[in-house]
């Protein structure tokens, strides 16, 4: 079912605070860290006490930064100050979804999901979600067009946000098996785009390599997701129209 | 009503809010009376019969005692989460 501009507005806005929120709570728990890794000791001074009624939004608080430590900070420290504006990437990764999803219906070219290539593919398991990595690349190669595979990759980047870089196998994160999976499949396929896939991922194992490889580099050439994620969200705009044109032009042809 | 400590740590007043024993060592959670978004973990001893806080000694050490209070209040965080 799609959604309406309201509630795809009012979808964006929940997920603008989520991040802004997140970001709080990092910058939180950075805070306290810095305050408690401490080459100091001192004399406990007592200054009385305080009675308090409920002592459970400060244990809450405290908490939550320990969700943001266990849940993979790593990640949010590189995203955690790109997604102020994340309404194009959001919307883009709606669309590039419903290109490959099975609802999609190809003859009236209605859009009749509207869910992301991540979502598609992320299972409820026993203890949380798990994503199918096989799927998901299997899902970027079906776009069959080297750009759209682009703005796709660093828009899935996007929607993993604190997962992303969580160590699933061994040393691999997350994306990492997606590039992974990218390499292995196309490395057997024939089409335009799997070839491209091919040749690009020869060298690269990782989402750092990844970001290298695409120039996608800080002052000091380390690997800066931010950036892609920003250079992404500014060029969103322009291939959501490329796709709404495309999908305009199937329909009278 | 409960009554919480109130202690002094480098000029600025902390609540204590709890205590962890984690490897035979006593961990207290503080947070700053002022501006309770704030908090710190010191490590307690007693020398001599005087009583220290003491800071932590690395990243690792504050990551391993911050998931033990998660862990401890894991109840109280999963019926009050969003």
């Amino acid at each position: 079912m799609s959604l309406s501009n309201e509630e795809r507005e009012f979808k964006d806005i929940e997920v603008l605070f989520k991040n802004r929120d997140q970001k709080k709570i990092y910058e939180q728990l950075e805070n306290s860290r810095r305050k408690s890794v401490v080459n100091h000791r001192e004399k406990v001074q007592r200054k009385g006490k305080i009675k308090i009624n409920s002592i459970k939004t400060v244990i809450i608080n405290i908490s939550l930064c320990a969700v943001i430590l266990v849940g993979g900070y790593k990640i949010v420290s590189s995203v955690n100050s790109n997604l102020d504006n994340p309404t194009n990437m959001n919307n883009l990764s709606r669309t590039i979804g419903t290109l490959v999803d099975d609802d999609y219906d190809k003859e009236s070219l209605v859009f009749n999901s509207e869910r992301s290539i991540l979502s598609q593919n992320t299972y409820r398991i026993q203890d949380g979600c798990a994503y199918n990595h096989e799927a998901i690349a299997r899902d970027l190669i079906a776009l069959n067009d080297r750009e759209l595979y682009e703005y796709a990759f660093y828009s899935l980047c996007h929607d993993m946000g604190e997962n992303l870089n969580n160590v699933i196998s061994g040393s691999k994160t997350n994306i990492d098996l997606v590039i992974r999976e990218l390499k292995r499949i196309s490395s057997y396929g024939n089409s335009d785009l799997e070839q491209y896939i091919s040749n690009k991922l020869e060298n690269i194992n990782t989402l750092d390599e990844y970001l290298i490889s695409d120039n996608y580099v800080d002052d000091k050439g380390n690997p800066d997701l931010e950036k892609a994620i920003q250079v992404m969200n500014l060029k969103a705009e322009g291939i959501l129209n490329q796709i709404e044109r495309n999908g305009e032009n199937k329909k009278r042809g | 009503m409960k009554e919480y400590d109130i202690v002094l740590i480098e000029g600025n007043e902390y609540i204590e809010v709890d205590r962890i024993n984690i490897e035979d060592n006593i961990y207290v959670y503080l947070t700053e009376l002022s501006n309770p978004d704030n908090f710190i973990i010191r490590k307690y001893l007693e020398v001599d019969g005087e009583e220290y806080f003491e800071g932590l000694e690395s990243n690792n050490e504050f990551d391993k005692v911050l998931t033990y209070f998660l862990k401890k209040h894991k109840d109280i965080f999963d019926n009050n989460k969003l």
